[in-house]
């Protein structure tokens, strides 16, 4: 871990901060989530169950000063903050690795959507970790006849529902057993499954997945459907009446489908209208429920 | 006697000939290097605004397309900005500069617009990128028609100086 650390993450940091970082205890470093960074804030680093804020060698909180943020964030935007335009209105970079900067600053509005953020002021590194195997246990719920069926996996935030997706993604592309595998469209709104980086996911999806990044689900599902031939699309945390709409003309161009939503039980599914008409016609033959220890 | 007092008396004014030539090469090489260089921007702003590449694949693309010492500099730039994890995109545009500006005959005024046009570089979005280059633009612009009224004024001076100095001369030394 801490050798990618160094090479993924670090590695945009000033060697000021780069050597603060790594005097912190080891336990702290392997076991890293986040790096977060506020301008004339200390250095926060958040592990598993550990909260590390960054410490000089005289003992002192290392802060961070606007020049060294501005620099960090040029860096990682390898010295073309406008070639990361798109990426910097949604609010947040991915780096080599699969990693999200999630960014904070003042928001630019240009015809009442945001066009960019300026004035960056705090910048939240949060490191990627694909768990392979993560969705051995719910791969034989979606194997009916030794074929893949259309799933949704629910899951309130935090409970991995995007790393069960992203794996079984790469389990059912790639084929499982004597079943084969199947071609996928991954449509990663949010760059979150793939983590794509230069155009190269930075997570395993399978050999038979294409990756449509960075667009609405609406859009990418319909242009997946028309284009790219899929059997199956796949999607994260799904719920709006678009992301319904174009999920119901993916189903009705024979396409199965799996997904993630939010949710905690059955009635709180049901409670959401759109979630609930696609639930009532029965697009999903599973619907798998996440709990902490899954 | 006769013959080496000719061959002293031509290769005198070979040379005072010949520094009046380089001299004069050095108007034109100017404007050929700005009118290169504003062509070097013109592909900047159209990479910027279409493709949004990177600035180290830009400066990669201008020095394969542009050729001659800006295609040089623009060349050393992409390698410079390719993996740079150091400096800030106007420290490393200076550096650069400054450290392959010989290859080209660009006056004070010249390298001084060039070095200006690092401080925005990379560091805004589209929109100011294009604002900034386009202010560059048309500050080379100006710089070529003083170039050219140089080129024009200095060029032919430095030429026939360099003769005519030198015909006096020979005919000095004979």
């Amino acid at each position: 871990m801490l050798d990618r650390l160094k090479r993924e993450i670090l590695c945009y940091l000033p060697d000021s901060i780069r050597e603060v970082i790594l005097r912190v205890n080891r336990t702290c470093l392997e076991g890293i989530n986040e790096i977060r960074l506020r301008i004339g804030k200390p250095i926060f680093l958040r592990a598993k169950d550990d909260d590390c804020i960054v410490k000089k060698i005289d003992g002192s909180e290392y802060i961070l000063s606007n020049n060294e943020l501005s620099r960090i964030f040029e860096m990682m935007c390898k010295n073309s903050i406008y070639a990361w335009q798109d990426e910097i209105a949604n609010g947040f970079l991915t780096l080599r690795g699969g990693h999200r900067v999630g960014i904070s600053g003042k928001a630019i509005y240009k015809n009442s959507n945001v066009y960019s953020i300026r004035d960056i002021s705090g910048l939240n590194i949060r490191i990627a970790r694909q768990v392979i195997g993560a969705g051995d246990s719910i791969l034989k719920e979606i194997i009916k006849h030794k074929q893949f069926v259309s799933t949704l996996i629910v899951s309130p935030p935090g409970f991995g529902k995007t790393t069960v997706l992203r794996d079984l993604v790469r389990q059912m592309s790639n084929g499982v057993g004597e079943i084969r595998g199947v071609n996928i469209s991954l449509v990663d709104e949010r760059s979150e499954v793939a983590a794509v980086f230069n155009g190269i996911p930075q997570n395993d999806i399978g050999i038979r997945t294409d990756v449509m990044d960075g667009i609405s689900k609406y859009d990418g599902i319909n242009m997946m459907v028309r284009s790219m031939g899929p059997e199956f699309i796949a999607t994260d945390e799904i719920g709006t009446k678009e992301d319904i709409e174009a999920i119901l003309y993916a189903v009705n161009s024979g396409v199965k489908i799996l997904a993630t939503a939010h949710g905690s039980n059955m009635e709180d599914l049901m409670r959401r209208s759109e979630l609930a008409s696609v639930i009532n016609k029965g697009i999903f033959e599973n619907i798998v429920f996440l709990n902490k220890g899954r | 006697l006769v013959i080496f007092k000719l061959l002293g008396c031509t290769l005198v004014f070979g040379i005072s000939s010949l520094i009046g030539i380089v001299l004069a090469k050095v108007y034109s090489t100017r404007v050929s290097n700005i009118m290169d260089m504003i062509t070097a921007f013109e592909i900047l702003y159209t990479k910027i605004s279409y493709n949004q590449s990177t600035l180290d694949e830009i400066f990669m693309d201008i020095g394969t397309q542009i050729g001659g010492g800006v295609g040089e500099i623009f060349s050393e730039m992409g390698i410079a900005f390719e993996g740079n994890m150091l400096y800030t995109a106007d420290e490393l545009w200076v550096r650069v500069i400054e450290e392959n500006i010989k290859k080209c005959d660009f006056s004070f005024d010249d390298i001084q617009v060039i070095n200006e046009f690092s401080y925005m570089l990379g560091k805004s979005d589209i929109e100011g990128q294009l604002r900034n280059i386009d202010m560059t633009i048309s500050r080379l612009k100006s710089q070529l028609i003083r170039a050219e009224n140089e080129e024009k004024k200095y060029s032919k001076m430095y030429r026939n100086v360099g003769i005519l100095g030198g015909m006096g001369l020979a005919v000095i030394l004979i």
